[in-house]
């Protein structure tokens, strides 16, 4: 009997795995290697959110103390012409501008919003039959509206209301803006009452500013809500 | 034979380790990502008390010094409904002009955190009104 013929090597160089050991071996990897690759998944998310949401309250925040600075340094400044006060607080419900001492001159502050996206909005979807090379209007978008912009526009005080020509200088404060209300304190026997307007010559005793910041990709929104002094209000 | 069996397990075995460890270090880096995330929790719950003991100290700034009264635990208006604040008041001898009084105003911000409860607190000192 020869036994080379039926297994040509020794059994000494017989280091390979059978094909049951490989299947076992492959399978406990996978097993493993999945459980593995939930926890990395996990592990990324969790830091995107975490980023996320520390933007977007951070944001919120310097947004909010952006406006307050401005508010507590509106100057109590008293100008006219033949005789009639022209007003150095204009407040609306989504947009407000003021006189702030600045640190040569006083200038004019007002904070409005900007429409970020004139013209359609167009965003590729991933994960949707789509035809070649076609864009999708954002769905959200139509629902709910778009995220605005919030600037912050100044421009010199020139001892007159302002004007079309006076040259304005601009910056943008957040993008992500889902909400912003204005709301204009008035002093009364309990406490403050609180109007959507401003159209007196003085200021009010205190602004309200609720503003609401939305992310875009998961449409978490954070809403912050602040009272600030207006110390250009005659406090009695 | 039984050489041949022992070199397999031992393989086995390091893959199995090699695995685990793996899997240990990248639950460690989950750990501190969870961390992370629980921080900025955290961070932004703070920023929204602060706020809100801001709008608090203005209401009661601009409240009339003798209708300042302490309240406890109210809790706070939209968007702050998790929030409760409360304010004590108390009279403090102004030092450089005794026959004035400050108003000594503490307020603090509640809310709660897991199975405790966070607090920030800030105090303001409101100008002597002389007392006709």
């Amino acid at each position: 009997m020869n036994l080379s013929l039926r297994c040509p090597y020794p059994s000494r160089n017989r280091t390979g795995f059978t094909l049951l050991e490989t299947i076992l071996g492959l399978g406990i990897f996978a097993v493993m290697a999945s459980c593995v690759f939930l926890i990395y998944t996990n592990a990324v998310r969790i830091d995107y959110e975490s980023r996320r949401l520390s933007d977007l309250s951070m944001e919120s925040y310097w947004t909010l103390s952006s406006i307050a600075e401005d508010l507590e340094s509106s100057a109590a400044y008293r100008y006219g012409t033949e005789g009639e006060d022209h007003p150095v607080f204009d407040g609306n419900a989504d947009s407000l501008r003021i006189l702030v001492e600045g640190e040569r001159s006083l200038q004019w502050v007002s904070y409005a919003l900007a429409d970020q996206h004139k013209g359609t909005v167009r965003k590729t979807v991933l994960g949707r039959r789509l035809k070649k090379n076609e864009d999708q209007v954002l769905s959200e978008r139509s629902t709910q509206g778009a995220l605005e912009v919030l600037t912050r526009v100044t421009s010199e005080f020139k001892g007159r209301p302002l004007t079309e020509k006076d040259p304005l200088a601009a910056e943008v404060l957040t993008k992500r803006i889902d909400g912003l209300t204005f709301l204009y304190g008035v002093k009364t026997e309990s406490g403050l009452s609180w109007q959507k307007e401003w159209r007196k010559p003085e200021p009010p005793a205190a602004v309200r500013v609720v503003l609401r910041l939305a992310d875009e990709s998961s449409r978490d929104v954070l809403e912050f809500s602040r009272d600030i002094l207006v110390s250009s209000a005659r406090q009695e | 034979m039984k050489r041949f069996k022992d070199k397999n397990g031992a393989i086995l075995l390091e893959a199995l380790l090699a695995v685990t460890i793996l899997a240990v270090a990248l639950t460690a880096i989950m750990q501190s990502m969870l961390s992370g995330l629980r921080a900025a929790v955290v961070s932004s719950e703070y920023l929204r008390a602060a706020s809100l003991l801001d709008s608090v100290m203005t209401e009661q700034f601009l409240t009339k010094p003798d209708a300042l009264a302490s309240r406890d635990e109210v809790e706070a208006k939209e968007p702050y409904e998790r929030y409760r604040y409360s304010v004590r008041v108390f009279d403090e001898p102004d030092p450089l002009f005794p026959d004035l009084k400050l108003k000594r105003l503490e307020t603090s911000v509640v809310w709660p955190a897991g199975n405790g409860k966070r607090t920030l607190s800030a105090a303001l000192l409101l100008p002597g009104i002389a007392q006709p």
